[in-house]
């Protein structure tokens, strides 16, 4: 391996990153170079443990808050959680390369070497992610002062960035596996292949998302163990046990599953690299998507009210939504938020009762307005160099907007169904609770869509690059924290319900009303945005983007 | 961008095309400065100009998909700034790289095209029958255009431009790629098209080409229009009679003494 070639991939594939969307303006200047990532952690950093000092220095320390015991507990399992939670974010952001790049990418043909690329790859993943490690340990640093924990602090920061690494090589292998589903199922392929490779394709990224996620396999161990000393058989879990042993003073031991971590991820990038060379086949593939003769769509959506050019326009998203392999993720994200957060549940931990149903429902709940909010950001920009097509085309934007806004809906409404539905059913809901779920969840998801397709109709990214974003960084900046509360306030009634059947207490027909009053203000929000975004695609339409 | 006027529709009814005091700024960068042409009904108009002269600029403006910062461009009468969708619906346009959806196969892709210009069913199969059929493309249709080759994706491309029967066609680069049996179908196809009243505005880097099936030509260079006229008329403006539409090209624009470039390159 030649660290000069790796650092230079590593700076192109961060670039590449970067510089999406417009330039010109001094903060797409900024952010253009890869520099303003070490400046934006430490700002991170210094922002979060600037903030929670002031909140550590008002909390009381009393035994029902006991600030050591927190400071402990976040140190120890920080490690452990950043590696689940890059998988989650590379679903939205690192496994979306269009096959055209797969297959044409540069650095296939250069000479460069599997462990080189691999090893790269994922340091550019570090880097891009770097961000939630600044941030983790910028908040845990003001209780670790508090509590004279210092030295684990800053044992704890070279853990947190060995588990980004370890994360950015899940990827990596995540993203070779997939590769190697597509090309091997599209030889020379019909249409009925397209569709298995979705299936395989979200089960591998489903099994992925179980088999290196922490927090299943302690729960898997813990229920067939019946101990929680099962965390010693799980290796993303051994820089947990360095820091725990280390607050326990037991330096040999601390100092023996530091050597294990270390030597864990050395044998992790082994691995990315057998995978890569073992499944990168990229490999031009004809689909052929039927083999009878032509006959024109008769736009049957056109009974639903839709004009010809609007139903063309879903008939043609729900063929790039099955598709295109880039797509996969955001099919598969519904199923990984089951999978990871109701297989823990429903398997439960020795010892430890079941989870109250709002326990598991509300998260569901949403996540599935999180989910319609990322799946409706994306719905412009999904469109690539493409649009152009649209934009030479006697389209009104009005068109657009609604079919791309008909066919979101289509999807988010079914996903939130669904997600409140497993929640209801292994929940074992009461039927007041189910009942909420099942109106507020389609509320949240209609409320959401609008308020992606918002941000999708005025920060779309049409760039057609290795890893295509569709939404520009500063869009989804925005988006998500919005939403975040959007959804939060959506989910109050429900959330109210939750807390205070936990609490015993009796709130007689009040949530009736909060709930009157959450679909009130998600029709509220759902309108103003729908407007917004109307004006944001006339905007997109007076001009071309690409 | 000034609107129609009765007296501009008026002069306008023997063009297909006026444009006029065309401008067109990105930051700093001027790509078009005050361009004024027209093409009239049957006409095929050759835009020529070295790389960044401004032509596939120019043929976004006219296509109303890039906003003027200044000028009007007037089709068959109508204001591109104003009817945009009317224009449109009027208009074929072939992009300098085909830029289609690449997870559709190519029937489907010139389906989606058809279905946006609201054709009948019927209309839509004969047309994407006879286009396949013509351009070789037949055997191919259901295949993604993901794995078609660049000549297989300008073909469709080209299909998609001329299913609705424009009456005005924007062709940027449009034998790009395209290899010598279906180059010479398409371009067949252009003339034919004029003969039948078609008016095209086709941009090109093969002089060749232009000198072939043009017949009138403008030549621009940064944004700005050198010459403009049938190519016959230019040769004798030029006082170069006896030479070709490169020699002209190349002394307007200023290029001419390239021997010594090629000789520096090749040391």
């Amino acid at each position: 391996m030649n660290p000069k070639k790796i650092a230079k991939i590593t700076t192109v594939l961060v670039k590449s990153q970067l510089r999406s969307g417009r330039s010109g303006r001094a903060s797409a200047k900024f952010f253009n170079r890869p520099s303003s990532i070490l400046i934006l952690d430490v700002v991170v950093f210094v922002l979060s443990a600037a903030i929670v000092s002031r909140i550590v220095q008002s909390i009381p320390n009393t035994p029902q808050f006991d600030l050591r015991s927190v400071a402990i507990q976040a140190l120890v399992f920080t490690p452990a959680l950043i590696p689940a939670l890059i998988f989650i974010a590379s679903l939205l952001f690192e496994l979306s390369v269009s096959s055209k790049f797969a297959a044409s990418d540069t650095l296939n043909w250069m000479p460069v070497s599997q462990a080189e690329y691999v090893t790269a790859s994922s340091l550019s993943i570090c880097a891009m992610y770097s961000f939630i490690v600044a941030a983790a340990y910028g908040v845990i640093l003001p209780f670790a002062l508090a509590q004279g924990l210092i030295y684990v602090w800053a044992l704890a920061v070279p853990l947190g960035f060995l588990a980004l690494f370890v994360g950015g090589l899940l990827v990596e292998m995540l993203r070779a596996t997939l590769n190697r589903v597509s090309s091997s199922m599209l030889g020379r392929a019909r249409r009925g292949t397209l569709f298995l490779r979705l299936v395989v394709s979200i089960f591998v990224i489903v099994v992925f998302q179980l088999f290196f996620n922490p927090l299943v396999l302690f729960s898997v161990l813990s229920s067939l163990s019946g101990s929680v000393s099962a965390a010693f058989a799980i290796p993303f879990v051994w820089p947990t046990e360095v820091l725990s042993y280390a607050v326990a003073g037991d330096y040999v031991q601390s100092a023996l599953f530091g050597i294990l971590s270390v030597l864990f991820a050395g044998f992790m990038v082994l691995l990315a690299v057998r995978v890569r060379s073992k499944f990168w086949s990229p490999a031009p593939v004809t689909v052929v998507v039927s083999r009878g003769e032509y006959a024109p769509s008769v736009g049957r959506l056109t009974r639903f009210g839709f004009t010809s050019v609007e139903s063309a326009i879903i008939r043609k998203d729900f063929k790039s939504l099955s598709r295109r392999r880039e797509m996969i993720p955001f099919l598969a994200i519904p199923v990984v938020f089951v999978a990871v957060i109701v297989l823990p549940q429903t398997l439960g931990r020795s010892g430890v009762s079941p989870a109250p149903a709002g326990v598991l429902s509300f998260p569901l709940l949403f996540l599935a307005g999180i989910y319609a909010l990322i799946f409706s950001t994306i719905s412009i920009g999904e469109e690539g160099k493409a649009i152009l097509t649209l934009y030479s085309l006697p389209v009104q934007p009005g068109q657009v907007l609604r079919a791309k806004a008909a066919f979101a809906l289509l999807f988010t409404l079914t996903v939130s169904f669904v997600l409140v539905g497993v929640a209801s059913l292994l929940g074992k809901f009461e039927l007041e609770t189910a009942v909420e779920s099942l109106v507020l969840a389609p509320a949240l998801a209609i409320e959401l869509t609008f308020y992606g397709l918002g941000f999708a109709t005025r920060f779309p990214d049409f760039a057609e690059r290795p890893r295509p974003r569709f939404i520009r960084p500063a869009g989804m900046l925005i988006a998500m924290p919005t939403g975040l509360v959007l959804s939060l306030i959506t989910s109050s009634p429900f959330l109210i319900t939750v807390l205070a059947t936990s609490f015993g207490l009796e709130l007689g027909s009040l949530p009736i009303v909060l709930v009157g009053a959450a679909l009130v203000f998600a029709a509220v929000v759902a309108l103003l945005s729908y407007r917004w975004a109307l004006a944001g695609m006339k905007a997109l339409f007076s001009e071309v983007q690409v | 961008m000034s609107s129609i006027t009765g007296d501009a529709v008026q002069q306008s009814g023997f063009n297909a095309l006026d444009v006029s005091g065309l401008v067109k700024a990105f930051g700093t960068t001027k790509a078009v400065r005050g361009i004024t042409f027209n093409v009239r009904k049957g006409e095929i108009l050759g835009l020529l100009g070295p790389n960044g002269s401004g032509k596939s600029t120019t043929m976004k403006l006219v296509l109303g998909i890039l906003k003027p910062d200044a000028g009007t461009v007037i089709v068959y009468g109508r204001s591109v700034a104003e009817d945009p969708i009317e224009v449109k619906n009027e208009m074929g346009y072939v992009p300098e790289t085909p830029q289609i959806y690449e997870f559709l196969s190519g029937v489907e892709y010139l389906d989606f095209v058809g279905d946006m210009y609201s054709m009948a069913p019927a209309v839509k199969k004969e047309r994407i029958n006879q286009f396949l059929q013509a351009l070789d493309l037949n055997g191919h249709e259901n295949e993604m255009i993901g794995s078609y080759s660049q000549g297989m994706k300008q073909k469709i491309a080209i299909t998609a431009a001329l299913m609705n029967r424009p009456k005005l066609l924007i062709a940027d680069e449009v034998l790009n790629g395209l290899d010598p049996r279906s180059a010479r179908i398409v371009k067949d196809l252009l003339r034919n098209l004029a003969k039948e009243g078609v008016s095209i505005l086709f941009s090109t880097h093969v002089l060749e080409i232009a000198e072939a099936i043009c017949d009138k030509v403008v030549i621009m260079s940064q944004g700005t229009i050198l010459a403009e006229g049938a190519i016959p008329e230019l040769k004798k403006r030029a006082g170069l009679p006896g030479s070709t539409l490169e020699d002209i090209f190349l002394k307007i624009t200023g290029t001419e003494d390239l021997r010594e470039v090629a000789e520096a390159l090749s040391r």
